[in-house]
């Protein structure tokens, strides 16, 4: 077992209590704080040579969000570490009841490479917060972001409580053979099963965040050229690569024609006539991932880009119109720069098309009324919803950030990710006094104890008339 | 297999038509419930007596009494509990609807114990149907009289296509969990947990796991022993000693085990008088296999109380082990039994190191007049839950998560927690077609300008003065309109 020492050595330090205390999770975060600040250039390029991701991207995404995600912490990790006091039953009623927040001991964090840098930064300040020790696991896949990682981290966490460990599915495996006191894994469903039975073999609670292909709902009656830019943002933002881009369009026949021509202006208002050219679009990671997404381009008809460069890893945006549910873009979630159009007659049929798929990361609706967007919102199950625009949900951090079904389990962002890395503990504190009012609970037992002690237990229904 | 399948399969369909959506039909199945459990009273008290010896006002305040607490408190609580949570937005979603909306997983499993049979299926079957899921009951085998009834009544009064209740043992239980559930929450033990958890894993189906573990009980000095006892008493022979709560095991100073044993005894003569084996509120050994593991417990062991045993009626004695040795057998598992070890610890930090050694137990006891004290043993310490100077009582208080860590469990419930237990929190953000001038700042082509304007909008630096959150206000509306003009 290879790690066995570096986990024993953070079980060590996380017995010893070190990262317990406030002011040092306070000292810790304030370090990944001045990580980003220090190496916000390094990180930056990092993302460019790992997928040419557009550096206004980069910087939002892999920078900015960061920063609210710790300043957010920051500024409210005294609050949420406090002890939750909590409503009493009148046995209880002159006693301490709290939910005590206790960090789970040494967790794991495995991170994918779309967002090399937020989707390990982010869960790693709530496990931080949470005061727990942590083992980061980047993505080899987004190696040049892994090296940095790997060899800047230590120089700004305590390498007691922290490490890195690099390298890649055999790595990984072998990490999981030993026991984590928590899991959190971003990636894709296949990964999630394997992740979860293992840490099944520990009994070690797990976070999925995991994906699925949301589907993007655009009724007739719409402002078309605001959703297809909307749309287009939230597909092409990364070169597709984000797992809750709007994988694929539902609307009708009228409707797809009038999106052709604003998708067109989209695109070219973002990307220019050539977005090969422009710094803004980004590349598909690896030559794996780029023939895999490439292949999928066979499927309805090109209605706009199809034009693909391999020693660039280039995939033009690309619509395809008139696409079948049986074909291969709709098989698998297609994390790259295409957007397929499927046309359903209506909303009914658009829901019902939505519910007889796996249960998707998000789910997309636009249209003016709203009451389209709420009928899509009740009648399917998703991790989120936004309506009438894309990927903007996850910028809120008040708002729960996971799957459901397939596309994952558990949640974070914000105080979410504090929960997350925390064991929420039911205390009791009595008094050694008062022993007379237990007596109603000690054998022998009688129908005079028992009818007081229901009298003194039993929750009423309000609007009962009742003592206490 | 094929019976597993077609039972799911109907809860599925039954669950999709969308009737147990509605809060009138979830509350229409609650009081169904409370009518069941009120009308039916009497049936469930001698199932309870014919599996576990379990007496009317005993099993009544054990397995009854909880039961239609949760059943009042979810009726009342549902609509608020099941009601969208607007949350806080930030200046780009400032004119938006941002809310979380609690939506029910769907089916859920719940795989219930034998040691309170009643109780352990019907609060999690609660909050399953207070958060609008189809629930598929499996009720443990091993109490077959209360499965009997439970797979009698349920159909009797519950919607049958939604709420189906599977009886068996291992056989159909393995059958069952290679279904696709969307949450299953299993009681039971650790071993049993791991097989059940890896068989959710194939359909990334959340867990809630109940588990068990060694409760250590703390006893300080500086306490009341006689109190102290009497509480610790209670709690470990009630349903003898077969609750996954229990004080374990006791751990205190040397000077203080023969005190400790006196008052023990003084007390277990107080509640079931002298001959314990006529005595109507002590209960038996649910089965001969676990009669006999408990008595192997015993070997080699100083009994300082009990050990008398009767194997015919599973009964066995309310047992005192003093000098117990951390090695010895009675120290390897959960006792599940009334068998109550003491080991001697010569301070409050050798005990908390010795409870550190161990796995996560589900609760933690601890018995001191100095409040510091046990400010120390719960902050240094892990465990699902926690009683201080007293023992199970946490359970009783729904406001507190019931659950374990580690060894002893995942996830939690009771009151409002099963309700988020079996519901799934969809983060909910509605926008305008309108208003594109703002979101112009997000579309390429990138600048300088747009970044700068970005970090003004996101970074959460700004103090939640009211004054600074006016200006601030002013100053996004002034942003939008300048967006707009010259973007």
């Amino acid at each position: 077992n290879p790690y066995a020492g570096l986990v024993s050595h953070l079980r060590a330090a996380w017995l010893s209590g070190k990262t317990r205390p406030m002011e040092y999770r306070r000292a810790q975060l304030e370090a990944l704080g001045r990580f980003l600040e220090e190496k916000q250039q390094d990180i930056l390029e990092a993302t460019a040579l790992d997928m040419g991701k557009p550096s206004f991207e980069a910087y939002f995404t892999e920078i900015l969000l960061c920063k609210n995600e710790l300043n957010n912490t920051l500024n409210n990790l005294c609050h949420w570490m406090k002890d939750e006091h909590v409503g009493k039953n009148l046995v209880t009623q002159l006693d301490c009841a709290f939910i005590r927040k206790d960090p789970y001991g040494v967790v794991l964090i495995i991170a994918p490479w779309n967002y090399p840098t937020q989707l390990f930064l982010v869960p790693l300040i709530g496990a931080i917060a949470a005061g727990n020790c942590v083992i980061v696991k980047p993505s080899e896949i987004s190696k040049n972001t892994e090296r940095l990682i790997a060899e800047m981290l230590s120089c700004y966490l305590d390498n007691d409580c922290f490490a890195v460990v690099t390298g890649g599915v055999q790595e990984t495996t072998r990490l999981l053979e030993n026991k984590f006191d928590y899991i959190f894994f971003t990636g894709s469903p296949s990964v999630g099963r394997i992740i979860m039975t293992a840490a099944a073999q520990h009994l070690t609670p797990v976070t999925l965040e995991l994906g699925g292909k949301n589907p993007c709902y655009v009724s007739d009656s719409c402002d078309v050229q605001n959703v297809a830019r909307r749309v287009a943002w939230g597909r092409f933002f990364n070169a597709g690569q984000t797992c809750i881009a709007p994988d694929y369009v539902l609307c009708s026949v009228v409707m797809q024609e009038k999106l052709m021509p604003a998708l067109r202006e989209a695109i070219t208002e973002f990307y220019g006539p050539n977005p090969q050219e422009s710094p803004d679009f980004g590349r598909i990671v690896g030559d794996k991932q780029f023939r895999r997404v490439r292949a999928l381009l066979c499927s309805g008809r090109v209605a706009m880009g199809g034009q693909t460069d391999e020693k660039e890893r280039y995939i033009a945006p690309t619509v395809l119109a008139d696409v079948l549910p049986s074909d291969p873009i709709m098989q698998e979630e297609i994390f790259g720069p295409i957007l397929p159009i499927v046309v359903v007659a209506d909303m009914e049929e658009a829901i019902d098309f939505i519910n007889a798929r796996p249960r998707p990361l998000v789910v997309y609706a636009f249209s003016c009324d709203c009451k389209v967007v709420n009928q899509v919102l009740e009648r399917t199950s998703s991790g989120g919803f936004c309506g009438n625009d894309t990927l903007m949900h996850v910028t809120l951090t008040s708002l729960p950030f996971g799957g459901i079904g397939n596309s994952g389990l558990g949640k974070y962002h914000g105080k979410f990710t504090f929960d997350t890395f925390t064991h929420h503990r039911g205390c009791l504190h009595r008094s050694m006094g008062r022993e007379a009012l237990n007596a109603l609970r000690y054998p022998p037992y009688n129908q005079q104890k028992l009818g007081l002690v229901t009298a003194t237990f039993e929750v009423k229904r309000k609007g009962m008339c009742t003592l206490l | 297999m094929e019976r597993m399948q077609q039972v799911v399969g109907q809860a599925r369909a039954a669950f999709n038509s969308g009737r147990c959506r509605s809060l009138e039909f979830r509350m229409q199945q609650l009081k169904a419930l409370e009518r069941m459990v009120q009308e039916k009273e009497k049936e469930i008290l001698a199932a309870l007596k014919a599996d576990l010896h379990k007496r009317g006002p005993n099993a009544y305040s054990q397995e009854v009494l909880g039961v239609l607490g949760e059943l009042a408190l979810a009726m009342d609580k549902l609509p608020s509990w099941a009601a969208p949570q607007p949350v806080k937005k930030n200046l780009l979603t400032m004119r938006d609807e941002a809310y979380i909306c609690p939506e029910p997983l769907g089916v859920v499993l719940i795989i219930g114990a034998w040691n309170y049979p009643f109780v352990l299926v019907m609060q999690p079957l609660i909050g399953a149907i207070a958060a609008g899921n189809a629930v598929v009951v499996k009720p443990s085998e091993v109490s077959e009289n209360t499965a009997q009834l439970v797979a009698d009544l349920l159909p009797q009064y519950l919607d049958r296509e939604l709420y189906p209740v599977v009886t068996g043992g291992v056989p159909e239980t393995t059958a069952l969990l290679t279904q696709r559930f969307d949450h299953i929450l299993y009681t039971g033990n650790s071993t049993v947990g791991k097989i059940v958890m890896e068989a959710a894993a194939k359909h990334l189906t959340p867990v809630t796991l109940e588990l068990g573990g060694k409760s250590p009980c703390y006893i300080d000095k500086d306490c009341d022993l006689a109190v102290a006892c009497r509480r610790i008493t209670w709690g470990k022979y009630m349903n003898c000693g077969q609750t996954c709560i229990a004080p374990d095991y006791i751990l205190c100073d040397p000077s203080i085990q023969s005190e400790v044993v006196e008052n023990i005894k003084a007390t277990l003569q107080e509640f079931y008088g002298e001959d314990v084996k006529s005595s109507p509120d002590y209960e038996r050994i649910v089965n001969k296999r676990h009669f006999k593991r408990i008595l192997g417990l015993l070997e080699g062991q100083k009994i300082a109380h009990g050990g008398e045993a009767d194997e015919a009626s599973c009964f066995i004695a309310p047992t005192i082990l003093t000098d117990v040795s951390p090695a010895s057998k009675v120290m390897e598992e959960e006792i599940f039994g009334p068998v109550l070890p003491i080991l001697t610890v010569k301070s409050v930090d050798e005990a908390i190191e010795f409870i550190n050694c161990r796995e996560k137990p589900l609760a933690l006891y601890v018995f001191s007049n100095n409040k510091k004290l046990i400010k120390r043993v719960i902050s240094e310490t892990s465990s699902g839950g926690v009683t201080g100077n007293d023992v199970i009582m946490h359970f009783f208080l729904s406001t507190l998560p019931f659950g374990g860590v580690g060894n002893s469990g995942m996830g939690a419930y009771h009151g409002k927690h099963s309700f988020e237990t079996f519901s799934h929190r969809r983060a909910c953000l509605i926008k305008d077609l309108k208003m594109e001038g703002t979101n112009k700042l997000r579309y390429p082509p990138g600048s300088q300008k747009k970044v700068d304007w970005a970090k003004f909008f996101l970074l959460k630096r700004f103090n939640k003065g009211r004054v600074g959150l006016v200006i601030l206000a002013l100053l996004g509306i002034v942003a939008a309109v300048v967006a707009k003009v010259s973007f």
